[in-house]
């Protein structure tokens, strides 16, 4: 027969005071919610010194090569749904330039540009623009493409539109309601479902969707090499060039009815 | 429910463990970070000089209990949005999460940007686990990097926190998610927080979703979420960048209280919540 070992001796009885003293050893009833909140992340006089240091030499970097002025904007330009200023210059901007490539390459006009309210990230502020106020509203580099509809894929994207609840666009004038478009104008004549029709969009959109799927179904597909933030850059340093400040486009490009 | 002791929190479950046995355990957390390392600049229209990390960093410690009752989590997208992500690639993010001391996190559609391969480059550096149970990430440079779930022990409970990210289809370029197969969000969270009570004995279950708070029609969100499964506590949301004031209560399919909760995005919010142990 073994003998018993001391801690053998001692340890049933060791856990039983652990347990009393602790009170671990009683169970868990349950978890319950005791309150919450959501705190607004600001500056405070406690600035911290560590994580300034550890990241200032990636923000020194970030500061010196996104310092360029771009643009000037006397008022700032927002993003909107179903649509907004941003939004309106840059598919403008977009569109343009597209037309511009699109007449020189094949000799077509573009009718419309189409790019998802996802593609702006923040809105432009008011004042200089700067190379990095760029790179926020629209960083992904994403890039120009053309496409070739029939009016039937056509009608599928002004619906697609509509359920997106808005999009960027230049060159499309509608009217959307829960469960249906009307009074669509392309180009400024009304939509003609037996037309075709030049987009301008981004390879993105064209291959992914973002919620625009018919775009797949394009007759013809023309891939370019032209970023869009590059554009969107060049345009902006013209605009400002002759006019001295981005200008705004507030004309009304899709508006959201009431059911009946 | 909360003493401060100068201008540190001190949780009054501290105080209260000989008088019931109450403890407790603060959950912060933030979602959709977008590389915002900066604040906001002083002239942005709608959120000018707020957020930052080292003004992150502060509230964090401000509102961290002094002991270790308390998880620090983020719900996904911490990548894409400044020029730090175009840049480094992701870098800073993630030497900003491990100096703030992240326990865990998931997975956002963004946070594929730079495709699979370089997303697990980025985890191999991080100080904490990323946690998914509906991607099946057999197929890919993923693979055993991460997690189905992650068992931490806070304030003597066994707490299994479980992530959940939105079908990337539509959202993500092919080519970039090549391998990555999207499941069911019910079927799988549910099997994980089966798991979790039965198997691993979690006495309080987290989802890190990246579902997105409320959508019209059949699409799953945060809140059908909670609505269709058993056994959560808390799902802390993203990707659709919601700003709540505070907590939202909700039934799940059995009756019982689920706690959602999402905090913005952009490091603009830092979400806050408490909860407290009853013992028998």
């Amino acid at each position: 027969m073994k003998p018993i070992l001391l801690w053998q001796r001692i340890f049933p009885f060791g856990v039983l005071v652990f347990g009393i003293l602790s009170g671990h050893s009683c169970q868990i009833k349950k978890v319950s919610y005791a309150g919450g909140e959501n705190l607004k992340v600001i500056s405070t006089a406690k600035y911290d010194t560590l994580t300034a240091n550890l990241i200032k030499p990636w923000r020194d970097s970030v500061a010196k090569s996104m310092k360029d002025t771009i643009a000037y904007a006397d008022s700032a330009f927002l993003p909107g749904m179903p649509e907004g200023n941003l939004n309106h210059l840059v598919a403008d901007l977009v569109k343009e330039e597209a037309d511009r490539f699109l007449r020189d390459t094949f000799g077509y006009p573009t009718h419309l540009c189409l790019l998802n309210r996802g593609f702006l990230r923040n809105p432009l502020p008011k004042g200089y623009i700067t190379e990095r106020d760029l790179f926020e509203m629209m960083p992904f580099d994403n890039y120009l493409v053309f496409v070739k509809v029939g009016g039937a894929t056509m009608d599928s994207i002004l619906n697609e539109i509509r359920i997106a609840g808005g999009a960027v666009i230049a060159g499309l004038k509608m009217e959307i309601r829960k469960n249906e478009y009307f009074n669509a104008e392309i180009g400024g004549f009304k939509f003609d479902s037996r037309r075709e029709y030049w987009i301008a969009t981004s390879d993105y959109l064209l291959n992914y969707g973002d919620g625009f799927f018919s775009l797949k179904s394009a007759m013809i597909k023309v891939y370019t090499t032209k970023n869009i933030r590059d554009i969107t850059r060049e345009g902006m340093k013209a605009e400002t060039k002759q006019y001295g400040k981005l200008l705004y486009h507030n004309d009304k490009r899709i508006t959201l009815r009431k059911n009946d | 429910m909360l003493a401060t002791a100068g201008s540190l929190y001190v949780p009054e479950w501290l105080h209260g463990r000989s008088a019931g046995y109450k403890r407790g355990i603060r959950i912060l957390h933030t979602n959709d970070f977008h590389s915002h390392v900066d604040p906001f600049p002083a002239n942005h229209p709608l959120h000018a000089n707020m957020g930052g990390i080292e003004n992150l960093r502060s509230l964090i410690l401000d509102n961290r209990p002094l002991d270790e009752s308390f998880l620090l989590l983020d719900c996904g997208d911490i990548f894409q949005g400044t020029p730090y992500f175009n840049l480094f690639g992701g870098v800073p993010e993630m030497i900003w999460m491990n100096h703030a001391g992240y326990h865990a996190t998931t997975l956002g559609n963004h946070d594929f940007d730079n495709g699979v391969e370089k997303l697990a480059e980025l985890l191999k550096h991080a100080n904490f686990p990323a946690v998914n149970c509906n991607y099946d990430f057999h197929e890919t440079a993923l693979n055993n990097m991460v997690k189905p779930y992650q068992i931490f022990k806070r304030s003597g409970i066994k707490i299994g926190i479980t992530g959940v990210g939105i079908d990337l289809d539509g959202l993500v370029q092919a080519p970039l998610r090549k391998g990555v197969v999207y499941r069911d969000p019910v079927e799988w969270v549910q099997k994980t927080v089966d798991h979790l009570r039965k198997k691993e004995h979690c006495e309080m279950i987290i989802v890190l979703s990246h579902l997105g708070y409320q959508y019209p029609g059949n699409k799953i969100d945060d809140q059908k979420l909670a609505k269709a499964t058993n056994g959560i506590d808390l799902i802390l949301g993203g990707h659709t960048h919601t700003f709540l004031d505070e907590p939202v209560k909700f039934k799940n399919i059995s009756g019982k209280e689920v706690i959602i909760n999402q905090a913005g995005w952009a490091g603009l919010r830092l979400g806050k919540i408490d909860f407290i142990m009853d013992h028998i």
